[in-house]
Protein backbone atom coordinates (compact mmCIF):
# COMPACT_ATOMS: atom_id res chain seq x y z
CA UNK A 1 0.00 0.00 0.00
CA UNK A 2 2.46 2.44 1.29
CA UNK A 3 4.59 2.14 -1.54
CA UNK A 4 1.69 2.70 -4.25
CA UNK A 5 1.41 5.70 -2.25
CA UNK A 6 4.72 6.74 -2.56
CA UNK A 7 5.12 6.12 -6.49
CA UNK A 8 1.72 7.94 -7.37
CA UNK A 9 3.13 10.66 -4.99
CA UNK A 10 6.20 10.63 -6.65
CA UNK A 11 4.88 10.58 -10.66
CA UNK A 12 2.65 13.28 -10.02
CA UNK A 13 5.48 15.39 -8.33
CA UNK A 14 7.52 14.41 -11.92
CA UNK A 15 4.51 15.34 -14.24
CA UNK A 16 3.84 19.14 -12.26
CA UNK A 17 7.53 19.54 -12.51
CA UNK A 18 7.55 18.77 -16.60
CA UNK A 19 4.63 20.97 -16.97
CA UNK A 20 5.99 23.84 -14.83
CA UNK A 21 9.47 23.69 -17.24
CA UNK A 22 6.94 24.08 -20.05
CA UNK A 23 5.68 26.91 -19.00
CA UNK A 24 8.27 28.59 -17.66
CA UNK A 25 10.38 27.83 -20.49
CA UNK A 26 7.57 29.26 -23.21
CA UNK A 27 8.14 32.64 -23.19
CA UNK A 28 11.95 32.03 -24.18
CA UNK A 29 11.00 29.64 -26.97
CA UNK A 30 8.86 31.83 -28.68
CA UNK A 31 11.57 34.14 -28.51
CA UNK A 32 13.40 31.63 -29.98
CA UNK A 33 11.62 30.59 -32.77
CA UNK A 34 10.34 34.27 -33.41
CA UNK A 35 13.62 35.17 -33.94
CA UNK A 36 14.68 33.12 -37.00
CA UNK A 37 11.15 34.06 -38.41
CA UNK A 38 10.25 36.53 -41.46
CA UNK A 39 8.50 39.53 -40.93
CA UNK A 40 5.38 38.17 -42.62
CA UNK A 41 5.33 35.10 -41.22
CA UNK A 42 5.12 36.76 -37.55
CA UNK A 43 2.42 38.78 -38.52
CA UNK A 44 -0.10 35.48 -39.98
CA UNK A 45 -2.99 34.50 -37.96
CA UNK A 46 -2.72 31.30 -36.06
CA UNK A 47 0.57 32.21 -35.51
CA UNK A 48 2.84 29.14 -36.86
CA UNK A 49 5.28 27.15 -33.81
CA UNK A 50 8.01 26.40 -36.11
CA UNK A 51 9.29 28.47 -38.71
CA UNK A 52 9.07 27.52 -42.11
CA UNK A 53 12.50 28.44 -42.71
CA UNK A 54 15.73 29.37 -40.12
CA UNK A 55 16.81 33.03 -40.86
CA UNK A 56 19.65 33.11 -38.53
CA UNK A 57 20.95 36.46 -40.57
CA UNK A 58 18.46 37.85 -38.81
CA UNK A 59 21.10 38.12 -35.86
CA UNK A 60 23.22 39.88 -37.68
CA UNK A 61 21.04 42.35 -39.37
CA UNK A 62 19.06 43.51 -36.43
CA UNK A 63 22.41 45.24 -35.26
CA UNK A 64 21.67 47.54 -38.61
CA UNK A 65 17.57 47.61 -38.66
CA UNK A 66 17.49 48.91 -34.94
CA UNK A 67 20.31 50.85 -32.55
CA UNK A 68 20.24 47.74 -30.41
CA UNK A 69 24.35 47.50 -30.13
CA UNK A 70 24.22 51.05 -28.85
CA UNK A 71 21.51 50.49 -26.10
CA UNK A 72 23.61 47.33 -24.92
CA UNK A 73 26.99 49.80 -24.97
CA UNK A 74 24.54 52.46 -22.70
CA UNK A 75 23.15 49.49 -20.45
CA UNK A 76 26.53 48.37 -20.08
CA UNK A 77 28.20 51.51 -18.64
CA UNK A 78 25.45 52.15 -16.11
CA UNK A 79 25.57 48.07 -15.49
CA UNK A 80 29.48 48.80 -14.34
CA UNK A 81 28.94 52.29 -13.03
CA UNK A 82 26.63 51.27 -10.74
CA UNK A 83 28.30 47.66 -9.51
CA UNK A 84 31.61 49.46 -8.91
CA UNK A 85 29.84 52.05 -6.61
CA UNK A 86 27.88 49.62 -4.83
CA UNK A 87 30.79 47.33 -4.01
CA UNK A 88 32.87 50.64 -3.05
CA UNK A 89 30.70 51.03 -0.08
CA UNK A 90 29.67 47.35 0.59
CA UNK A 91 32.46 46.27 1.14
CA UNK A 92 34.09 48.43 3.79
CA UNK A 93 30.82 48.51 5.73
CA UNK A 94 29.83 44.79 5.73
CA UNK A 95 33.76 44.50 6.70
CA UNK A 96 33.19 46.67 9.92
CA UNK A 97 29.54 45.07 10.45
CA UNK A 98 30.73 41.61 10.66
CA UNK A 99 33.97 42.20 12.70
CA UNK A 100 33.41 44.52 15.73
CA UNK A 101 30.46 45.30 17.85
CA UNK A 102 29.85 48.86 18.13
CA UNK A 103 27.38 51.49 19.19
CA UNK A 104 24.62 52.00 16.68
CA UNK A 105 25.71 48.63 14.91
CA UNK A 106 22.06 47.29 15.07
CA UNK A 107 20.58 50.61 13.74
CA UNK A 108 22.81 50.64 10.86
CA UNK A 109 21.85 46.64 10.20
CA UNK A 110 17.82 47.88 10.59
CA UNK A 111 18.32 50.37 8.26
CA UNK A 112 19.78 48.50 5.68
CA UNK A 113 16.41 45.89 6.19
CA UNK A 114 14.26 48.85 5.89
CA UNK A 115 15.41 49.89 2.44
CA UNK A 116 15.02 46.91 0.91
CA UNK A 117 11.20 47.80 1.66
CA UNK A 118 11.95 50.97 -0.87
CA UNK A 119 10.56 51.22 -4.18
CA UNK A 120 12.27 53.12 -6.94
CA UNK A 121 8.44 54.00 -7.63
CA UNK A 122 7.82 55.85 -4.40
CA UNK A 123 11.41 57.91 -4.87
CA UNK A 124 11.24 59.00 -8.40
CA UNK A 125 9.15 61.82 -8.54
CA UNK A 126 11.85 63.14 -5.89
CA UNK A 127 14.54 61.83 -7.66
CA UNK A 128 13.16 63.24 -11.07
CA UNK A 129 12.77 66.66 -8.93
CA UNK A 130 16.22 66.07 -7.46
CA UNK A 131 18.36 65.41 -10.63
CA UNK A 132 16.76 68.13 -12.03
CA UNK A 133 18.16 70.30 -9.35
CA UNK A 134 21.75 69.39 -10.03
CA UNK A 135 21.93 69.33 -13.53
CA UNK A 136 21.82 65.92 -13.90
CA UNK A 137 18.91 64.88 -15.70
CA UNK A 138 19.35 62.92 -18.74
CA UNK A 139 22.80 61.81 -17.61
CA UNK A 140 23.75 58.24 -16.55
CA UNK A 141 25.15 59.64 -13.18
CA UNK A 142 21.56 59.90 -12.58
CA UNK A 143 20.91 56.38 -12.67
CA UNK A 144 23.89 54.95 -11.50
CA UNK A 145 23.64 56.57 -7.73
CA UNK A 146 20.02 55.54 -7.05
CA UNK A 147 20.79 52.06 -8.48
CA UNK A 148 23.61 51.78 -6.64
CA UNK A 149 22.03 52.78 -3.22
CA UNK A 150 19.29 50.45 -3.93
CA UNK A 151 20.83 47.20 -4.44
CA UNK A 152 23.50 48.47 -1.52
CA UNK A 153 21.68 46.35 1.43
CA UNK A 154 21.87 43.26 -0.09
CA UNK A 155 25.14 44.00 -1.23
CA UNK A 156 26.03 44.42 2.39
CA UNK A 157 24.20 41.48 3.66
CA UNK A 158 26.07 39.50 1.11
CA UNK A 159 29.34 40.72 2.23
CA UNK A 160 28.88 40.52 5.69
CA UNK A 161 27.77 36.58 4.99
CA UNK A 162 30.65 35.87 3.07
CA UNK A 163 33.45 38.30 5.45
CA UNK A 164 31.62 36.12 8.53
CA UNK A 165 32.55 32.78 7.00
CA UNK A 166 36.51 34.30 7.14
CA UNK A 167 38.41 33.83 10.65
CA UNK A 168 39.54 36.66 11.95
CA UNK A 169 43.05 34.85 12.74
CA UNK A 170 43.59 35.47 9.04
CA UNK A 171 44.26 39.33 9.58
CA UNK A 172 45.40 39.07 13.14
CA UNK A 173 48.20 36.96 11.50
CA UNK A 174 48.70 39.95 9.45
CA UNK A 175 48.38 42.78 11.72
CA UNK A 176 51.08 40.66 13.87
CA UNK A 177 53.53 41.77 11.16
CA UNK A 178 53.13 44.73 10.79
CA UNK A 179 49.59 45.17 8.95
CA UNK A 180 47.37 48.33 10.08
CA UNK A 181 44.21 47.03 10.08
CA UNK A 182 43.05 48.81 6.24
CA UNK A 183 46.18 46.97 4.70
CA UNK A 184 44.81 43.46 5.98
CA UNK A 185 41.98 43.87 4.44
CA UNK A 186 43.07 44.93 1.86
CA UNK A 187 46.34 42.75 1.11
CA UNK A 188 44.65 39.70 3.49
CA UNK A 189 40.94 39.23 3.40
CA UNK A 190 39.75 40.84 -0.07
CA UNK A 191 41.67 38.53 -2.19
CA UNK A 192 40.50 35.54 -0.70
CA UNK A 193 37.11 37.09 -0.76
CA UNK A 194 36.93 37.33 -4.26
CA UNK A 195 34.25 34.77 -5.16
CA UNK A 196 32.07 36.98 -2.63
CA UNK A 197 33.22 40.21 -3.88
CA UNK A 198 32.34 39.12 -7.37
CA UNK A 199 28.81 37.53 -6.40
CA UNK A 200 28.04 40.84 -5.02
CA UNK A 201 29.01 42.82 -8.63
CA UNK A 202 27.02 40.26 -10.84
CA UNK A 203 23.98 41.11 -8.15
CA UNK A 204 23.91 44.55 -8.64
CA UNK A 205 25.31 44.35 -12.10
CA UNK A 206 22.55 42.53 -13.27
CA UNK A 207 20.15 44.31 -11.13
CA UNK A 208 21.03 47.74 -13.01
CA UNK A 209 21.32 45.74 -16.40
CA UNK A 210 17.66 44.93 -15.45
CA UNK A 211 16.12 48.35 -14.06
CA UNK A 212 13.61 49.95 -16.14
CA UNK A 213 11.43 52.60 -14.16
CA UNK A 214 14.31 54.83 -13.47
CA UNK A 215 16.09 54.98 -16.75
CA UNK A 216 12.38 55.49 -18.69
CA UNK A 217 12.04 58.49 -16.16
CA UNK A 218 14.90 60.26 -16.02
CA UNK A 219 16.61 59.76 -19.65
CA UNK A 220 15.13 61.79 -22.60
CA UNK A 221 17.34 61.55 -25.03
CA UNK A 222 17.23 58.31 -27.10
CA UNK A 223 20.60 57.66 -27.80
CA UNK A 224 21.64 57.25 -23.96
CA UNK A 225 18.70 54.38 -23.49
CA UNK A 226 20.28 51.42 -21.94
CA UNK A 227 18.45 48.38 -23.66
CA UNK A 228 15.49 48.06 -21.24
CA UNK A 229 13.89 51.26 -22.25
CA UNK A 230 15.37 50.93 -25.98
CA UNK A 231 13.86 48.12 -26.37
CA UNK A 232 10.16 49.09 -24.67
CA UNK A 233 10.23 51.85 -27.17
CA UNK A 234 10.85 49.78 -30.55
CA UNK A 235 7.91 47.41 -29.14
CA UNK A 236 5.51 50.56 -28.45
CA UNK A 237 4.00 50.53 -31.86
CA UNK A 238 1.95 48.61 -34.65
CA UNK A 239 4.01 46.70 -36.71
CA UNK A 240 6.70 45.97 -34.06
CA UNK A 241 10.14 44.13 -36.06
CA UNK A 242 9.66 41.44 -33.72
CA UNK A 243 11.73 38.90 -35.19
CA UNK A 244 14.73 41.46 -34.68
CA UNK A 245 13.03 42.49 -31.30
CA UNK A 246 13.15 38.55 -29.97
CA UNK A 247 16.69 38.45 -31.46
CA UNK A 248 18.11 41.07 -29.65
CA UNK A 249 16.39 40.47 -26.14
CA UNK A 250 17.63 36.23 -26.53
CA UNK A 251 21.32 38.35 -26.50
CA UNK A 252 20.19 41.07 -23.92
CA UNK A 253 19.14 38.29 -21.39
CA UNK A 254 20.50 34.56 -21.51
CA UNK A 255 23.93 36.16 -20.44
CA UNK A 256 22.82 38.04 -17.20
CA UNK A 257 20.05 35.10 -16.37
CA UNK A 258 23.45 32.33 -16.38
CA UNK A 259 25.16 35.04 -14.50
CA UNK A 260 22.65 35.27 -12.09
CA UNK A 261 22.40 31.62 -12.00
CA UNK A 262 26.16 31.32 -10.82
CA UNK A 263 25.68 33.48 -7.85
CA UNK A 264 22.38 32.21 -6.77
CA UNK A 265 24.06 30.77 -3.75
CA UNK A 266 25.52 33.46 -2.19
CA UNK A 267 22.44 35.62 -2.34
CA UNK A 268 19.98 33.30 -0.52
CA UNK A 269 22.78 33.00 2.15
CA UNK A 270 22.66 36.54 2.37
CA UNK A 271 18.54 36.38 2.09
CA UNK A 272 18.49 33.27 4.77
CA UNK A 273 21.25 34.78 6.89
CA UNK A 274 18.46 36.94 8.34
CA UNK A 275 15.88 34.35 8.91
CA UNK A 276 18.23 31.69 10.68
CA UNK A 277 19.97 34.59 12.90
CA UNK B 1 42.57 53.51 26.95
CA UNK B 2 39.57 55.68 26.76
CA UNK B 3 41.20 57.74 23.68
CA UNK B 4 42.51 54.47 22.27
CA UNK B 5 39.21 53.34 22.11
CA UNK B 6 37.76 56.95 20.84
CA UNK B 7 40.47 56.66 17.95
CA UNK B 8 39.46 53.01 17.23
CA UNK B 9 35.55 53.42 16.98
CA UNK B 10 35.99 56.59 14.78
CA UNK B 11 38.15 54.14 12.90
CA UNK B 12 35.18 51.62 12.34
CA UNK B 13 32.79 54.75 11.83
CA UNK B 14 34.80 55.66 8.73
CA UNK B 15 33.98 52.27 6.90
CA UNK B 16 30.66 53.19 7.53
CA UNK B 17 30.93 56.32 5.91
CA UNK B 18 30.99 55.98 1.71
CA UNK B 19 27.87 53.67 2.35
CA UNK B 20 26.36 56.12 4.31
CA UNK B 21 26.63 58.74 1.86
CA UNK B 22 25.25 56.55 -1.14
CA UNK B 23 21.87 55.51 1.06
CA UNK B 24 21.71 58.74 2.06
CA UNK B 25 21.95 60.87 -1.56
CA UNK B 26 19.88 57.66 -3.02
CA UNK B 27 17.57 56.93 -0.93
CA UNK B 28 16.70 59.19 2.11
CA UNK B 29 17.05 62.84 0.75
CA UNK B 30 14.69 61.68 -2.07
CA UNK B 31 12.38 59.68 0.53
CA UNK B 32 12.19 62.49 2.82
CA UNK B 33 11.28 65.44 0.23
CA UNK B 34 8.66 62.84 -1.20
CA UNK B 35 6.92 63.18 2.58
CA UNK B 36 7.50 66.48 2.83
CA UNK B 37 6.01 66.92 -0.66
CA UNK B 38 2.66 65.21 0.27
CA UNK B 39 2.16 68.68 2.78
CA UNK B 40 3.08 70.76 -0.03
CA UNK B 41 1.63 72.27 -3.16
CA UNK B 42 4.15 71.55 -5.99
CA UNK B 43 5.10 72.43 -9.64
CA UNK B 44 5.60 69.50 -12.35
CA UNK B 45 9.06 69.45 -11.53
CA UNK B 46 8.28 68.81 -7.56
CA UNK B 47 9.45 72.60 -6.36
CA UNK B 48 7.50 72.91 -3.56
CA UNK B 49 5.15 76.13 -4.15
CA UNK B 50 3.28 76.41 -0.80
CA UNK B 51 1.93 74.55 2.40
CA UNK B 52 -1.12 73.21 2.38
CA UNK B 53 -1.32 70.31 5.04
CA UNK B 54 -3.32 67.49 4.39
CA UNK B 55 -5.14 68.72 1.10
CA UNK B 56 -3.21 66.62 -1.25
CA UNK B 57 -4.39 63.52 1.05
CA UNK B 58 -8.06 64.66 0.93
CA UNK B 59 -8.01 65.44 -2.58
CA UNK B 60 -6.52 61.83 -3.08
CA UNK B 61 -8.99 60.08 -0.82
CA UNK B 62 -11.91 61.99 -2.76
CA UNK B 63 -10.69 60.12 -5.89
CA UNK B 64 -12.67 57.50 -6.86
CA UNK B 65 -9.96 55.99 -8.76
CA UNK B 66 -8.26 55.67 -5.56
CA UNK B 67 -9.96 53.23 -3.97
CA UNK B 68 -9.95 50.98 -7.06
CA UNK B 69 -6.52 51.47 -7.56
CA UNK B 70 -6.15 50.27 -3.48
CA UNK B 71 -8.59 47.43 -4.08
CA UNK B 72 -6.29 46.55 -6.93
CA UNK B 73 -3.03 46.57 -5.53
CA UNK B 74 -3.95 43.85 -2.85
CA UNK B 75 -5.96 41.63 -5.19
CA UNK B 76 -2.67 41.78 -7.17
CA UNK B 77 0.01 41.34 -4.55
CA UNK B 78 -1.87 38.86 -2.25
CA UNK B 79 -3.27 36.38 -5.43
CA UNK B 80 0.17 36.45 -6.72
CA UNK B 81 1.98 36.13 -3.47
CA UNK B 82 -0.42 32.89 -2.46
CA UNK B 83 -0.18 31.12 -5.71
CA UNK B 84 3.62 31.55 -7.05
CA UNK B 85 4.56 30.72 -3.05
CA UNK B 86 2.17 26.99 -3.65
CA UNK B 87 3.55 26.70 -6.54
CA UNK B 88 6.83 27.29 -5.60
CA UNK B 89 6.98 25.14 -2.49
CA UNK B 90 5.67 22.09 -4.58
CA UNK B 91 8.64 22.67 -7.25
CA UNK B 92 11.15 23.02 -4.49
CA UNK B 93 9.76 19.50 -2.81
CA UNK B 94 10.54 17.55 -6.22
CA UNK B 95 13.23 19.11 -7.23
CA UNK B 96 14.69 18.68 -3.68
CA UNK B 97 14.57 14.90 -4.46
CA UNK B 98 17.48 13.27 -6.59
CA UNK B 99 16.12 12.29 -10.42
CA UNK B 100 17.82 12.18 -13.69
CA UNK B 101 17.55 15.73 -14.88
CA UNK B 102 17.18 17.50 -12.21
CA UNK B 103 20.04 20.17 -12.60
CA UNK B 104 18.85 20.78 -15.90
CA UNK B 105 14.87 21.34 -14.67
CA UNK B 106 16.86 23.81 -12.20
CA UNK B 107 18.27 25.63 -14.28
CA UNK B 108 15.28 26.27 -16.66
CA UNK B 109 13.18 27.21 -13.32
CA UNK B 110 15.77 29.35 -12.11
CA UNK B 111 16.69 31.36 -15.43
CA UNK B 112 13.79 33.63 -15.61
CA UNK B 113 15.26 35.19 -11.97
CA UNK B 114 17.87 36.80 -14.10
CA UNK B 115 16.32 38.26 -17.03
CA UNK B 116 14.66 41.34 -16.64
CA UNK B 117 10.95 41.56 -16.16
CA UNK B 118 11.09 44.18 -18.69
CA UNK B 119 12.38 41.72 -21.22
CA UNK B 120 10.02 38.96 -20.35
CA UNK B 121 6.99 41.33 -20.30
CA UNK B 122 7.74 42.11 -23.80
CA UNK B 123 7.63 38.87 -25.25
CA UNK B 124 4.36 37.91 -22.94
CA UNK B 125 3.20 41.15 -24.72
CA UNK B 126 3.77 39.38 -28.33
CA UNK B 127 2.29 35.85 -27.05
CA UNK B 128 -1.18 37.49 -25.53
CA UNK B 129 -1.49 39.17 -29.01
CA UNK B 130 -4.88 39.54 -30.33
CA UNK B 131 -4.57 37.73 -33.65
CA UNK B 132 -0.64 36.61 -33.92
CA UNK B 133 -0.24 35.66 -30.24
CA UNK B 134 0.36 32.01 -29.28
CA UNK B 135 -1.81 32.02 -26.60
CA UNK B 136 -4.87 32.51 -28.63
CA UNK B 137 -2.53 30.06 -31.72
CA UNK B 138 -2.79 27.19 -28.65
CA UNK B 139 -6.48 27.66 -28.01
CA UNK B 140 -7.13 27.85 -31.90
CA UNK B 141 -5.13 24.36 -31.94
CA UNK B 142 -6.80 22.69 -28.95
CA UNK B 143 -10.21 24.02 -29.54
CA UNK B 144 -10.19 23.50 -33.76
CA UNK B 145 -12.01 27.55 -33.93
CA UNK B 146 -10.87 30.59 -34.61
CA UNK B 147 -9.63 32.36 -31.04
CA UNK B 148 -9.24 36.02 -31.26
CA UNK B 149 -9.59 37.18 -27.68
CA UNK B 150 -7.92 40.24 -26.59
CA UNK B 151 -6.28 39.41 -23.57
CA UNK B 152 -4.68 42.74 -22.96
CA UNK B 153 -7.52 44.43 -23.97
CA UNK B 154 -10.60 42.63 -22.31
CA UNK B 155 -11.92 44.11 -19.15
CA UNK B 156 -12.24 40.84 -18.00
CA UNK B 157 -9.01 39.08 -19.06
CA UNK B 158 -6.42 41.89 -18.89
CA UNK B 159 -5.77 41.77 -14.58
CA UNK B 160 -5.37 37.80 -14.65
CA UNK B 161 -3.56 37.74 -17.84
CA UNK B 162 -1.13 40.39 -15.64
CA UNK B 163 -1.20 38.83 -12.65
CA UNK B 164 -0.86 35.31 -14.95
CA UNK B 165 3.05 36.75 -16.18
CA UNK B 166 3.19 37.54 -12.19
CA UNK B 167 3.30 34.29 -11.05
CA UNK B 168 5.34 33.28 -13.52
CA UNK B 169 8.10 35.69 -12.59
CA UNK B 170 7.84 35.20 -9.15
CA UNK B 171 8.30 31.32 -8.91
CA UNK B 172 11.97 31.37 -9.49
CA UNK B 173 13.18 33.73 -6.88
CA UNK B 174 10.36 31.79 -3.84
CA UNK B 175 11.64 28.18 -5.59
CA UNK B 176 15.45 29.11 -5.36
CA UNK B 177 14.62 30.39 -1.77
CA UNK B 178 12.29 27.47 -0.32
CA UNK B 179 14.96 24.63 -1.82
CA UNK B 180 18.12 26.62 0.14
CA UNK B 181 15.64 26.24 3.23
CA UNK B 182 14.86 22.29 2.17
CA UNK B 183 18.70 21.93 1.60
CA UNK B 184 19.10 22.93 4.97
CA UNK B 185 16.95 20.16 6.64
CA UNK B 186 18.89 17.40 7.69
CA UNK B 187 17.94 14.33 5.86
CA UNK B 188 18.56 11.97 8.46
CA UNK B 189 15.51 13.98 10.40
CA UNK B 190 13.06 12.85 7.39
CA UNK B 191 14.45 9.02 7.88
CA UNK B 192 13.79 9.10 11.00
CA UNK B 193 10.10 10.36 10.40
CA UNK B 194 9.89 8.00 7.92
CA UNK B 195 10.86 5.13 10.34
CA UNK B 196 8.14 6.03 12.87
CA UNK B 197 5.69 5.91 9.67
CA UNK B 198 5.08 8.95 8.63
CA UNK B 199 4.22 9.42 5.05
CA UNK B 200 4.94 11.87 2.92
CA UNK B 201 2.27 14.25 4.19
CA UNK B 202 3.32 13.70 7.36
CA UNK B 203 6.23 14.34 6.77
CA UNK B 204 6.31 17.35 5.24
CA UNK B 205 3.37 18.82 7.77
CA UNK B 206 5.60 17.76 11.16
CA UNK B 207 8.52 17.48 10.31
CA UNK B 208 9.73 20.01 6.82
CA UNK B 209 7.07 22.30 7.27
CA UNK B 210 7.61 23.99 10.54
CA UNK B 211 11.52 24.21 10.07
CA UNK B 212 11.04 26.02 6.36
CA UNK B 213 8.80 28.76 8.00
CA UNK B 214 11.79 30.84 9.02
CA UNK B 215 12.72 30.58 5.41
CA UNK B 216 9.09 31.08 3.94
CA UNK B 217 8.35 34.43 6.08
CA UNK B 218 11.78 35.91 4.60
CA UNK B 219 10.58 34.73 1.01
CA UNK B 220 7.02 36.37 1.69
CA UNK B 221 7.93 39.59 2.89
CA UNK B 222 10.36 39.45 0.37
CA UNK B 223 8.08 38.97 -2.48
CA UNK B 224 4.96 40.92 -0.86
CA UNK B 225 7.68 43.65 -1.06
CA UNK B 226 8.78 43.11 -4.73
CA UNK B 227 5.27 42.60 -6.43
CA UNK B 228 3.44 45.49 -4.58
CA UNK B 229 6.18 47.70 -6.28
CA UNK B 230 6.50 45.73 -9.02
CA UNK B 231 5.81 48.40 -12.20
CA UNK B 232 7.16 47.30 -15.31
CA UNK B 233 4.70 43.90 -15.66
CA UNK B 234 1.75 46.14 -15.94
CA UNK B 235 3.65 49.02 -17.39
CA UNK B 236 4.13 47.75 -20.18
CA UNK B 237 1.84 45.38 -21.25
CA UNK B 238 -1.28 47.18 -20.53
CA UNK B 239 -0.23 50.44 -18.85
CA UNK B 240 -2.59 50.27 -16.10
CA UNK B 241 -5.51 49.81 -19.02
CA UNK B 242 -8.45 49.20 -20.11
CA UNK B 243 -9.99 51.94 -17.91
CA UNK B 244 -7.33 51.65 -14.88
CA UNK B 245 -8.91 48.56 -14.05
CA UNK B 246 -4.98 46.87 -13.81
CA UNK B 247 -3.27 49.93 -12.43
CA UNK B 248 -1.61 49.37 -9.28
CA UNK B 249 -0.33 51.99 -6.50
CA UNK B 250 2.79 52.05 -8.00
CA UNK B 251 1.22 52.58 -11.92
CA UNK B 252 -0.78 54.93 -10.31
CA UNK B 253 1.88 57.16 -8.84
CA UNK B 254 3.62 57.02 -11.91
CA UNK B 255 0.81 58.61 -14.16
CA UNK B 256 -0.34 61.30 -11.22
CA UNK B 257 3.29 62.51 -11.37
CA UNK B 258 4.14 62.42 -15.26
CA UNK B 259 0.80 62.12 -16.90
CA UNK B 260 -1.40 64.07 -15.20
CA UNK B 261 1.24 66.59 -13.72
CA UNK B 262 -0.53 66.33 -10.15
CA UNK B 263 2.39 66.10 -8.35
CA UNK B 264 0.93 66.74 -4.84
CA UNK B 265 -1.31 63.52 -5.40
CA UNK B 266 1.49 61.33 -6.47
CA UNK B 267 3.70 62.33 -3.71
CA UNK B 268 0.55 62.06 -0.97
CA UNK B 269 0.06 58.16 -2.85
CA UNK B 270 3.36 57.68 -2.36
CA UNK B 271 3.55 57.83 1.68
CA UNK B 272 0.44 55.83 1.50
CA UNK B 273 2.30 53.37 -0.50
CA UNK B 274 4.83 53.53 1.79
CA UNK B 275 3.08 53.31 4.92
CA UNK B 276 0.61 50.26 4.03
CA UNK B 277 4.24 48.68 2.87
CA UNK B 278 6.19 49.49 5.65
CA UNK B 279 3.57 48.25 8.22
CA UNK B 280 2.81 45.22 6.33
CA UNK B 281 6.27 44.13 6.72
CA UNK B 282 6.54 44.91 10.34
CA UNK B 283 3.18 43.15 11.09
CA UNK B 284 3.81 39.98 9.12
CA UNK B 285 7.52 39.69 10.95
CA UNK B 286 6.14 40.02 14.25
CA UNK B 287 3.01 37.94 13.83
CA UNK B 288 5.25 35.22 12.17
CA UNK B 289 8.18 35.45 14.43
CA UNK B 290 6.53 34.83 17.63
CA UNK B 291 5.84 31.29 16.61
CA UNK B 292 9.74 30.71 14.72
CA UNK B 293 12.18 32.65 16.76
Amino acid sequence: MRSISDSIFKTSGFIFIIVLIAIMFFPYFIALITSFKTLPEIYTSPPTWIPKEFHFENYTEMFGALPIGKSLFNSLIIAIGSSCLALLCALPAGYVLSRFTFPGRRLFMYVILMIIMFSPVVIIISLFGLMNKYRLLDTFIALIIPNAALTLSFCIWMSIAYFSSIPESLEEAAMIDGCSRFSALVRVILPISLPGIAAIIVFSFVRAWNEFLMANTLLSSHAKFPATVAFYFFVGYRGTLWHYMCGSILVAAIPTAFLFLFIQKWLVSGLTMGAVK
Amino acid sequence: VKKHNILKLSGIYLYLVPATILMGFGIFIPIINVFINSLYKCNAVGKRLEFVGFQNFLVLFQNPLFLQVMKQTLIWTVSMVVIATIIALIAALVLNRRFPGRTIARIIIFLPWGISFVFTSILWKLIYDQFYGHVNGFLTFILQRQINTPWLGGAQTAFPALIWVGIFLTIPFTTIMILSGLQSIPQELLEAANIDGAGPFQGFSYVVFPLLKPVLVVATVINVIYIFNSFPIIWILTMGGPANLTDTITTYIYKLAFSYLDMGSAAALSVVGCVVLMSFSFLFVIFTSKEVF
